[in-house]
């Protein structure tokens, strides 16, 4: 079984999200952007955490994003919800 | 709908609702992610259910995917034979006297991509909403529910004009040509060729210059830039109306975006690269370039 890399807490990890965040509100229809931030184990200072900045989104409706990241060819994005609901 | 170069407001659109001879169509698709192991990069889903939450009454829905593009390929929205679009468009109730007026939601490209089909079959009478049904809903306009009800089946006569689509090797001849700009309408950050892309190799088409449809919209309303500052874009990456342009994205569909601002400005050498990055990212024999 692969290991899990836990590492200590990295100052730099904020400043990270904030250039990736940045990045990401420079891209994205504003208007379809409800949410944006740090989640996770690297948005605790001080915590021990494998290092990967998670960001999610959330978004107005998840079929508009999609046609959005098409038209900029961007990767998809899988949904953990179900966006019908926000039609 | 000469005086109109293309283009039609919600306002002239609420004026003409009643006109017998108006064929309106919302063009939306949206697209799933493939399932795991599948070798395309997403699922075209056509946007009947948005169509039946709301739509502009009188209304008809166009599905690209399943009616009005080339099913033999696993390359989604490619131009089918214009037999194949003569008798859906057809089924659809466009003849010679109709007047049709395109639109989708969250985005023109859609409607922008029927524009530009019906354009390279010689259909004249065509106008894409400004704004789409996101700025007739802002707007309080009626709204009609329910499953399209369809127009009357008529005769489409196709006039088809040459020189509107092109394949990769006429693209790779573009690249080196005289007098040709090749134009990728995909974001700035995969033009560059620095982030993963969703096709294959990332990067763009050697020597393409980057005008990103998402720039040519506002943001907020959905409706084009005004020809002017659209102008100052294309010219910014010399894509000047003495040049022949060859536009290109992902899936042949934003592209149709520059394309229709570029053909509202008087660009008269206009041709789209159908398979866009979907195909040439993944065919290791074309070349492709990063910064």
């Amino acid at each position: 079984m692969d290991g899990i890399e836990i590492v200590d807490y990295d100052p730099r990890w904020p400043a990270l999200f904030d250039d990736e965040a940045k990045r990401l509100r420079a891209t994205l229809d504003p208007s379809l952007i409800v949410g944006l931030e740090h989640f996770g184990s690297t948005s605790i200072p001080g915590l021990s955490a494998k290092p990967i900045i998670d960001i999610p989104i959330a978004v107005r409706s998840f079929r508009h994003f999609q046609n959005q990241l098409f038209a900029e060819g961007a990767p998809m994005i899988s949904a953990d919800g179900d966006d019908r609901l926000t039609a | 709908m000469s005086g109109r170069n293309g283009l039609i407001s919600t306002a002239e659109l609420a004026s003409i609702l009643d006109r017998p001879t108006l064929r309106l169509f919302d063009c939306t698709t949206y697209l799933e992610p493939a399932p795991e192991g599948s070798s395309v990069p997403y699922l075209a889903v056509p946007g009947r259910h948005s169509f039946e939450a709301g739509h502009i009454p009188g209304a008809d829905f166009l599905d690209l995917q399943g009616e009005f593009s080339d099913q033999s390929t696993e390359l989604r929205f490619m131009m089918p034979g214009v037999e194949q679009l003569a008798a859906a468009f057809g089924r659809h109730g466009i003849s010679d006297g109709s007047e049709v007026v395109l639109y989708s939601i969250s985005t023109p490209m859609w409607a922008t991509r029927f524009w530009w089909m019906l354009t390279s079959l010689g259909f004249e009478n065509l106008t894409v909403l400004d704004g789409g049904l996101d700025k007739w809903k802002l707007e309080g306009r009626a709204l009609e529910t329910g499953p399209a009800k369809g127009y009357k089946s008529a005769t489409f006569t196709v006039k088809p004009k040459p020189g509107f689509f092109v394949d990769k090797n006429a693209t790779l001849e573009a690249t080196t040509a005289d007098n040709t700009v090749v134009v990728n309408a995909l974001g700035p950050q995969f033009h560059k060729g620095l982030e993963p892309s969703r096709y294959g190799r990332p990067g763009r088409v050697p020597g393409s210059c980057n005008v990103s449809a998402a720039t040519l919209l506002d943001p907020k309303t959905k409706a084009f830039i005004s020809l002017a500052d659209a102008e100052e874009k294309f010219a910014a990456q010399g894509i000047t109306r003495d040049k022949r342009v060859v536009a290109y994205c992902g899936g042949g569909i934003s592209a149709t975006i520059d394309l229709f601002l570029l053909h509202r400005l008087g660009y008269q050498n206009l041709t789209l690269y159908d398979g866009s990055m979907g195909e040439w990212a993944k065919d290791a024999s074309l070349p492709i370039e990063t910064d």
